[in-house]
């Protein structure tokens, strides 16, 4: 065995005292309120809220981050470990570049990616089944964003009653027909808001609340966001500041003092806005590229990270009527997220501090373990464990644990580049990288 | 009593870290033998050393050869980009093609990152005197988790930078030291892991190699070490910039046979005069200068990366007029006009273009020769040849 195990993969070799302050963690989560786990806190924002996606069944996966924008599914039953040849693969099929999430209601699953050279290349929304992951149908969405990272679309589809939502990279914004494909209703952000495309493209992902579609008009002059009627696409409401401009952040939807709001980051700021288009709140955020979403932990707390420097924050927002007043509970340099955000479970923050693999303390902000070797891998949580998967392909089975790194599988699913979070639903996994998407059953046999 | 009880407590926490009391010479010593001791080191030779790298998740085979003067060769990709970068002892370069093709000098912040590089797979503790750096313990610090032992060193330069090792065993775990971000200076952690025998010898060293900064991750995954390993000095030496290597050549003091003619019938007239060839800015210029009695002739030659041709300037003091020549190397011969740049000259209502020729170049000479066309580039007469032989300098005697 070539590797050192206990350098390449650093678990808290803390002392006595330490293990102890974990356990003053442990208590103090309990105060928090967040121990509960990830299907209870599902439940309760469920029965507490309007749902994020209307379309959405209880196993769906209807857009990026999943029902909440959390990163965690609801499932259970999963398999708990994997054997050693890992998950059973139910199919692998070719897909043309791009970034692009996948998002699943039903029998089908959305994603965007680019086909075509030269003059002809597009950028393409595509619905398949789950069963076989055969194409039914493809939408051009825009000519081919090509950068020196990777061509093709990056925002995830958002699946809702009878529409699919849907963004390029140039900009070009779309409801279309969850049969068949056709085109509802379609603008174009750089007409529309006057926004400029960024250089990784435009890339956030819309959010559907009831009959709104929030998106990132990425204009200055106040329409950095907008709300759309999501029926027809017209223009409800902007808001941001003069400078504005076109970030790479989606909104994530949040129920703060019983009142549906939605949370970003732009523009130098986390903003809190209403599903008017009013702002609750703002509280300051270096300025730059923050890729990835904040993170809404019930009732009251926001997690927010961003790489190129900035590390991490939690905020806890105080609301009384009018008065809102947003307190940072710590802020650390231990966990900065790229473009995968972390996920929050059991007082536990997950995610990869630029390329390392941590865990921390939800109420400290204190490093709990790391673990290397994943590269900027992404992660998404189900039954307890992280489904991780290594920025080169590696799809690991992970004990959401405080304590310890505990690998409970892996399989190399990909190869190449793989900067795509995981999707489950309905306990099928799905993965895709620039060339290649690929389902795994995750589901635990029953019988 | 309460202070004499606080005192014993903390001394007695200090006797129980395994670094309790060390110097960091001690500290060093230990360091030293856990990574096989400098005599094994001293037998390893010129190391090749192989495996994959990983850049912008990518993951492509390297090459890397360190000799034990730390010259110091790294062929790999970043990403889908070649990069080479190179140390010959005297000039640090690399040919980045995230900042272009060709090699060029390395300088600032990503030169500080070379001056590190270079030292791999040993670390700054083998050599600290003769480089002139401070080590000074800092204590434990924690890294990701786990404690270490770190040391602040001073380099030579005065730069900073933070060595983190395992209390137990001494091998380094990280290090926090100045980086680069395509030139942009910010602090970059280095991880060592995987630590093992290089084969056939006692010497230890990091098989993995992680390093971090801004949202940057680069791994470098050793899969085999070769001692002892013969390479050409070359190797380690910066490349002349593109389209250079055939013409550097000409660089040199030279005796040159000059023949003239007006038109197509008129005789030649020969006369001599005395060139010197210069390579400036690392060689991506040839400049020659001449002169022959009252005429001074300056040329250049270059090669336009981007466009892929050679360019050829000429002015005399008589002429007062820079003729611009371009074009390809075929067949060992460089053929420049002037018919594409648009420097003809307009003589007597007639348009003068200008061509000319580099041939037969060796280390002992080299021809030129120049045509002139009056008919748009149909037909062309020779009108000068250029015969240069190498000249005895000063130096040569």
């Amino acid at each position: 065995m070539r590797r050192d195990p206990r350098l390449y993969s650093t678990t808290r070799r803390c002392s006595t005292t330490r293990r102890c302050s974990t356990t003053r963690r442990c208590s103090t989560t309990r105060r928090f309120g967040l121990a509960l786990p990830a299907l209870a806190l599902a439940v309760l924002l469920s029965s507490s809220s309007a749902r994020s996606e209307d379309a959405a069944g209880g196993h769906d996966w209807p857009q990026f981050r999943g029902q909440q924008r959390n990163g965690i599914s609801t499932e259970t039953d999963l398999l708990a470990r994997w054997p050693e040849a890992g998950p059973r693969e139910l199919w692998r099929r070719t897909i043309g570049e791009g970034y692009s999430g996948i998002a699943v209601v039903g029998d089908r699953f959305y994603t965007l990616y680019a086909d075509g050279e030269g003059d002809a290349a597009r950028e393409y929304a595509a619905a398949f089944d789950t069963a076989k992951g055969q194409e039914l149908w493809r939408t051009a969405v825009g000519a081919k964003l090509e950068t020196e990272f990777g061509n093709g679309p990056r925002a995830t589809p958002t699946v809702g009653d009878d529409s699919v939502y849907v963004l390029g990279s140039m900009g070009r914004l779309a409801a279309l027909g969850r049969g068949d494909g056709t085109v509802r209703w379609q603008l174009e952000l750089e007409e529309t808001f006057g926004s400029e495309r960024p250089h990784w493209g435009f890339a956030t992902s819309p959010l559907v609340d009831g009959d709104l579609l929030v998106v990132e008009g990425g204009g200055t002059e106040g329409k950095s966001y907008a709300g759309l009627d999501k029926a027809t696409g017209a223009v409800r409401w902007t808001v941001g500041d003069a400078k504005g401009g076109p970030g790479y952040n989606s909104a994530i939807p949040v129920m703060m003092n019983g009142q549906r709001r939605f949370v970003y980051v732009a523009s130098g700021q986390i903003r809190c806005i209403d599903p008017e288009g009013g702002v609750v709140w703002n509280h300051p955020w270096p300025a730059g590229e923050t890729h990835a979403v904040p993170v809404f932990i019930a009732p009251d707390l926001i997690f927010a990270s961003g790489a190129q420097g900035v590390g991490a924050k939690l905020l806890r927002v105080h609301e009384d009527g009018d008065e809102v007043r947003v307190e940072e509970v710590w802020s650390t340099d231990v966990m900065k997220n790229h473009f995968n955000a972390s996920v929050v479970y059991d007082g536990v923050i997950y995610g990869f501090d630029n390329a390392t693999l941590k865990a921390i303390a939800l109420d400290t902000g204190a490093a709990l373990w790391a673990k290397r070797g994943l590269g900027k891998g992404s992660l998404i949580l189900a039954d307890g464990n992280l489904l991780v998967l290594s920025d080169r392909g590696k799809l690991l089975l992970v004990e959401a644990s405080e304590k310890a790194y505990v690998e409970k599988g892996h399989v190399q699913a990909l190869s190449g580049r793989s900067w795509t979070a995981p999707t489950l639903s309905a306990g099928h996994l799905y993965l895709r990288n620039h060339t290649e998407m690929v389902a795994y059953d995750l589901a635990r046999p029953t019988g | 009593m309460r202070a004499q009880t606080l005192i014993l407590l903390l001394l007695s926490v200090w006797l129980a870290a395994p670094t309790a009391g060390m110097t960091t010479d001690e500290v060093v010593a230990r360091h030293i033998a856990a990574r096989g001791g400098r005599e094994a080191w001293a037998a390893t030779g010129t190391l090749k050393i192989a495996g994959d790298f990983t850049a912008f998740s990518q993951t492509h085979p390297f090459k890397l050869y360190r000799t034990p003067d730390q010259r110091y060769h790294l062929d790999h990709m970043l990403g889908d980009k070649l990069a080479i970068i190179g140390w010959d002892g005297e000039t640090p370069w690399w040919e980045n093609h995230w900042y272009q093709e060709g090699a060029q000098r390395m300088t600032g912040a990503d030169l500080a990152v070379l001056m590190r590089d270079i030292e791999y797979p040993l670390t700054p503790f083998f050599d600290l005197e003769t480089a002139g750096h401070q080590l000074a313990l800092l204590g434990e610090r924690e890294i990701d988790g786990s404690a270490t032992l770190a040391l602040k060193l001073t380099r030579g330069d005065g730069s900073e930078e933070t060595w983190y090792l395992d209390p137990e065993t001494y091998l380094e775990v990280a290090r926090d030291a100045p980086g680069s971000d395509f030139g942009q200076p910010m602090t970059r952690r280095t991880y060592f892991d995987a630590f093992q025998k290089i084969p056939g010898t006692e010497a230890i060293m990091p098989y993995y190699v992680e390093s971090q900064w801004y949202t940057r991750d680069r791994v470098m995954d050793v899969t085999s070490v070769e001692i002892g390993a013969e390479v050409d000095d070359a190797l380690f030496r910066m490349p002349p910039p593109i389209g250079m290597a055939p013409v550097l050549s000409m660089v040199g003091a030279w005796h040159v046979a000059v023949e003239q003619r007006q038109q197509p019938q008129a005789p030649w007239s020969s006369s001599s005069q005395a060139s010197t060839i210069t390579a400036e800015f690392g060689g991506a210029l040839l400049r020659e200068r001449s002169t022959a009695g009252p005429v001074t002739l300056e040329r250049t030659l270059t090669f336009d990366r981007f466009r892929k041709h050679y360019v050829l300037t000429s002015i005399t003091a008589q002429s007062t007029y820079l003729d611009i020549m371009q074009g390809t190397l075929e067949a060992g011969t460089i053929t420049v006009s002037n018919e594409e740049s648009g420097t003809t000259r307009d003589v007597f209502g007639l348009q003068l273009l200008g061509r000319m020729t580099l041939h037969d170049l060796s280390d002992q000479g080299f021809s030129m020769e120049h045509e002139t066309s009056i008919d748009g580039g149909k037909t062309w007469f020779t009108d000068a040849r250029r015969t240069y032989t190498k000249r005895a300098t000063a130096a040569d005697r």
